[in-house]
């Protein structure tokens, strides 16, 4: 599958805030109500269009038990977009979005462009954190937001899409280096140039091939 | 004799049809006597019956669970063993005549499509009891006529089934042990008396679902050695109430409504976790309030609580699951867990070093069996294999599905030497003692520190394995500012996780799960059990030369642990080498700051700086990884050391990544770390340190004899042992015992079929049981480090130089059995089997790192658990064919001196 260019994204927030479960709804559009507890990092990827432009996404799906955090953060710095989400029916999960920011902000690139999302928007009744609350901390903190529902796939698409767009927009207006493969974005193979991969070069360490597109 | 199988010695009945295709059905009758009919005489009768010409096959039809009639091939002896065992047990059933329906076709069975594969990566013929001698055993194998001879003939046979029958790939290599079969390792107490031969025999075959309840807790080592039938359900009964006792400790402080710090911080994570753990399997299936999902809760739970320095952590609910479906009882789940726990605590461990380790040696083992594939996912950057982290800390089990995995789990365990507790299992570390009051304030200083060095553990472990980072020796400080800082991070978490525990919402949606438990407790609160107090039995009892290895090894890994997070380690290993200052560390250490090795090692490993210090090779990381995992690295070291110019092909496995090729820009800093850690030791340290050195100490010896293998070759490693022998008693080290392999090696094949004679079972029993009860002196733990005179070293070094080069070439490749994969050598060859049976289809597509992962993950319960065992099984077993060829050749070699 071609495609002109590729965004690296990555998934964060508290254990059982529903990452796989938004993951899931987005790649294969359904929703399993007990998905498997992440070990480690899971993946999953999907092409979307975009100024009739195809971009695939690939998303790297994180564990959120604090044990697995440091290989969240390790992952951090390849990635152009992060969706941070926190669960509207649990108030801690909100509470900790400042560590999770922390975090995000002090491992990536500083381009990366941030979502905050409030999941399980079905569960009206069970709410906690209130919607204003999230659009709040999204206002100070310079965030995309937006509520959604794993389960009804409600805004699940839009969350996706939307901090592709605000990427794509980044590229042209020039924010983000494209030839850095450590800012998350690739060219597709056909937009680029011969873009032959250096074995075992310290990947993130420079631009690769020569930045002539 | 016929008592052993369990029926009488009369004909069976065997009915044969034949097919053909494009011919009708013939069919034959006749009688065999089950004793003596082995599989070549049977063929031979069907050859003369049908008069056949041609190769056939031949199945035999079954009933299985459900009644529903299949065909089994027939392809062994254990085959037809297990055919004329179902025959028999039918006619019971139906009160007949034994009767063996058998049909033949005239074509082989279909070939497997990977043979070609297969034989391309494996050309040796795989065997891997075998150790010399090989000849002389057929004529004495016809000696025996008992039934474990014929068993372990047809195990034999087992063994061999890749060279000559490679349709046996999508074959299981014989069928799982049955009820009747297990009472065959039984004596008529019902005391295990061939565990060894057990163990090989569920290798092969796995064990019958209805058998696993039992069998299992064996193969966990739940019981210690020798017990009878009756004392098992005893001890097993005492051990299930004193999980209740446990478990109801933290239940009357839950309904005292004091959730607080650990308790609210444990009880929140395992819940979150059992509720989407395994669901899909009916046991855990339905609504949130299973009382199976309870129960998982509770083993958790209990688990974490009364073991503080391993806490929860996730991936344990994948661990416990399993247990618990097939044990169906809470109590005996938890007891099987903490067995398995034993073995696996230290994955889960803050410093990473056991993770480390098995992904080290997977790369290790993927680059020595598959170079061309390791070469692929080193230039798509995924040599880190992190992908494998779930492989690796499950292991496997979700990767199987979940029945499959079952018999994955237990096919590995019996790979695996038994490990039998000492005295008798224990179900604690420390025992969990709840808050006193609810008013009083949450008891932070505890559960911050468990939850942060968790965490570390992963900062390290990606640390090692992406960043192609170094970590010093020293740099343990600097590490415990990292942690405190990390440290500070959490508890804003802890905080406001504390409070939001107090909100009605929350006890609300969680009070199914706690209803549940407290219902359920309440049944059980009557009884109390006085006797729990008394089994806080010290951890270590020094001065006991007969004791267990290996619950002193555990410990050693949990004081190790324990003492560096500390911050005592380097106090006790300084004070450990000051009393061994002639030994070989020292003088390595000298070798190795006279060839100015590099410092890159010097480095802080937290995330940040690794980013700034990423050029840097990723070469050492710490002095315990050092001593511990030197494998790869010490061949590395003495690469650099012995030759720096020659370029052995072990080097390459970095050497893209670390071009360390001249030694003067890279620093070593060992030659620092006297320094540093005198510092840390303090007073107080030094009371500790005795039992800890004690502890550490038999670590360090193998360490540094594994190290001395590596720099010096195995013939060196053996003058040593030769050398300490007299005074040094084997019960001080843990020696890896293989159970498919005779224990001594220097026993020939004869000898230990020879040793089934019943007369002789009682040295069996011994051999079995306590499998290094060499009682000798117990050696000062100064001593054996002593004994290595910095003067044999040096003559060792210098002499043996070119002769060592030679023999790593050559011989021990990878890790030896008790090493690799941290002493899970069979868990390599699983995780190297799946890469392996990937790898065409990666390459193929030209995969990038997120492409593989995906794929893996999409592979997640799909894997076919035959093909795989089969061919991990087939690796495995020339694997220790090679260690043993080696390991014989060493010796020979000091016999010929």
């Amino acid at each position: 599958m071609s495609y002109a260019y590729l965004f690296k994204y990555i998934i964060i927030g508290d254990t059982g805030v529903g990452k796989s479960c938004l993951l899931l709804q987005f790649t294969d559009k359904r929703f399993q109500p007990v998905h498997d507890l992440t070990i480690g990092v899971e993946f999953g990827a999907r092409m979307i269009t975009i100024d009739s432009k195809q971009i695939k996404l690939q998303i790297w799906d994180t564990a959120g038990q604090e044990a697995f955090r440091s290989i969240t953060r390790s992952y951090y710095r390849g990635a152009a977009g992060a969706l941070l989400v926190y669960d509207i029916t649990r108030r801690e999960t909100f509470n900790h979005l400042t560590t999770w920011l922390d975090d995000a902000r002090q491992h990536s690139n500083s381009n990366m462009v941030i979502m905050l999302i409030g999941n399980k928007s079905d569960l009206e009744s069970r709410r906690e954190v209130k919607k204003e609350e999230g659009e709040a901390f999204a206002r100070e903190h310079g965030l995309v937001f937006m509520e959604t529902s794993a389960k009804t796939a409600a805004n699940v698409e839009e969350a996706f899409i939307n901090t592709a767009k605000e990427i794509y927009e980044k590229i042209q207006e020039g924010v983000f280096d494209i030839n850095n493969e450590a800012n998350g974005i690739k060219i597709g193979p056909q937009h680029s140039p011969t873009n032959p991969s250096l074995p075992g070069a310290g990947g993130s360490s420079g631009s690769q091939g020569s930045g002539c597109c | 004799m016929s008592s052993i199988y369990g029926y009488s010695k009369e004909a069976i009945r065997i009915k044969v049809k034949k097919c053909d295709a494009g011919q009708p059905p013939e069919s034959r009758k006749f009688s065999v006597d089950p004793q003596i009919t082995s599989f070549e005489v049977l063929h031979s009768i069907l050859v003369k019956a049908f008069d056949l010409k041609n190769d056939f096959s031949i199945c035999y039809k079954v009933h299985d669970a459900n009644g529903y009639e299949t065909s089994l091939p027939l392809l062994s002896d254990w085959d037809l063993d297990a055919a004329f065992l179902k025959a028999h047990n039918m006619s019971i059933i139906l009160n007949s005549e034994p009767c063996l329906c058998l049909q033949i076709e005239l074509r082989p069975i279909e070939e497997c499509h990977d043979e070609s594969n297969i034989k391309r990566n494996f050309p040796f013929i795989t065997q891997i009891r075998g150790s010399g001698n090989q000849e002389s055993r057929p004529a004495r194998l016809h000696g025996i006529i008992n039934q474990v001879g014929k068993t372990f003939n047809m195990v034999q046979r087992a063994f061999n089934f890749g060279e000559d029958d490679t349709t046996l790939l999508q074959q299981p290599p014989r069928p799982p042990l049955s009820d009747i079969e297990f009472r065959k390792f039984l004596d008529p107490v019902g005391q295990i008396i061939f565990a060894k031969e057990l163990r090989s025999v569920i290798y092969y075959g796995g064990i019958d679902p209805s058998l696993r309840k039992v069998v299992w807790k064996h193969l966990l080592n739940v019981y210690p050695d020798g017990m009878t039938g009756k004392e098992r359900m005893d001890y097993i009964k005492k051990k299930a109430l004193e999980y209740t006792n446990l478990r109801e400790t933290w239940k009357a402080a839950i309904s005292k409504g004091s959730v607080t710090g650990e308790l609210a911080y444990t009880t929140g994570m395992v819940r979150k976790d059992v509720l989407r753990t395994d669901r899909h399997h009916p046991f855990y299936a339905g609504s949130d309030d299973n009382q199976n999902v309870a129960s998982l809760f509770n083993i958790l739970t209990t688990y974490a609580l009364n073991h503080p320095k391993v806490s929860y952590c996730q991936g344990m609910s994948d661990l416990a699951s399993p247990l618990l479906v097939t044990m169906n009882d809470e109590a005996h789940a938890y007891v099987c867990f903490c067995a398995l726990m034993n073995r696996l605590a230290s994955n889960f461990m803050i410093d990473g070093i056991a993770m480390t380790q098995k992904f080290t040696h997977l790369a290790e083992g993927l680059m020595y069996y598959d170079t061309e594939f390791y070469n692929y996912l080193r230039m798509h950057e995924a040599d880190d294999l992190l992908f494998c982290y779930r492989w690796l800390l499950l292991e496997m089990k979700r990767e199987f599905a979940f029945e499959d995995s079952l018999r994955m789990l237990e096919v590995l365990w019996s790979s695996l030497p038994a490990d039998p507790p000492d005295k008798e299992l224990r179900l604690f570390d420390v025992p969990f003692k709840p808050p006193p009051s609810p008013a009083t304030p949450p008891p932070l200083s505890t559960s911050p520190i468990v939850r942060t060095q968790r965490e570390t553990a992963y900062t390290k472990i990606c640390a090692l394995r992406r960043q192609s980072s170094s970590i010093s020796l020293n740099s343990y400080q600097q590490r415990k500012s990292a942690e405190q800082g990390a440290w500070r991070q959490i508890h804003s978490l802890d905080d406001s996780m504390s409070k939001s525990k107090t909100l009605p919402g929350i006890k609300l949606k969680h009070s199914s799960l706690d209803d549940a438990v407290l219902n359920e407790s309440k049944e059980d609160k009557s009884s109390n059990n006085p006797d729990q107090q008394t089994r806080t039995a010290p951890k270590h009892k020094p001065g006991s030369p007969l004791e267990k290895t290996a619950e002193s090894q555990n410990n050693r890994v949990n004081l190790l642990h324990a003492t560096r997070r500390n911050g005592r380690l380097s106090a006790s290993l300084t004070n450990l080498l000051k009393t061994t200052k002639s030994g070989h560390f020292k003088e390595l250490r000298e070798r190795i700051a006279a060839s100015k090795l590099s410092s890159s090692l010097n480095q802080l490993d937290t995330p940040q700086i690794i980013e700034e210090e990423k050029p840097a090779g990723k070469k050492i990381k710490n002095l315990n990884e050092f001593l511990n995992f030197g494998s790869i690295r010490f061949r590395q070291v003495e690469d650099r050391i012995g030759n720096n110019t020659r370029s052995n092909t072990r080097s390459t496995l970095y050497s893209d990544r670390s071009r360390i090729s001249s030694n003067s820009d890279s620093k070593f800093s060992l030659n620092s770390y006297d320094d540093t850690t005198l510092d840390e030791s303090s007073p107080e340290d030094s009371q500790d340190q005795t039992s800890f050195a004690a502890s550490i100490t038999n670590e360090l010896k193998l360490q540094l004899e594994n190290l001395d293998r590596k720099v010096f070759g195995d013939k060196y490693v053996e003058n040593e042992k030769l050398c300490r022998s007299a005074e040094i008693s084997r019960d001080e080290v843990f020696v890896w015992e293989n159970p498919l392999l005779p224990k001594d090696t220097s026993k020939t094949p004869d000898e230990v079929f020879g040793s089934f004679t019943k007369e002789q079972t009682k040295d069996i029993q011994g051999e079995v049981g306590l499998p290094i009860t060499n009682a000798g002196p117990s050696p000062l733990p100064n001593a054996t480090l002593s004994s290595a005179t910095p003067a044999t070293s040096t003559a060792h070094m210098t002499n043996s130089c070119e002769e060592v080069t030679e023999a790593i070439k050559t011989s021990s490749q990878l890790p030896s059995p008790n090493e690799f994969g941290g002493g899970n050598p069979f868990l390599m060859f699983l995780c190297i089997t799946l890469l392996m049976q990937h790898r065409d289809h990666i390459i193929g597509k030209g995969m990038d790192y997120n492409e593989m992962a995906m794929h893996f993950d999409k592979m997640v319960r799909k894997h076919n658990v035959v093909r795989v065992l089969n061919q991990a099984r087939q690796m495995y077993a020339r694997y220790i064919k090679q260690h043993t060829a080696v390991h014989q050749k060493e010796e020979n070699r000091i016999q010929d001196c």
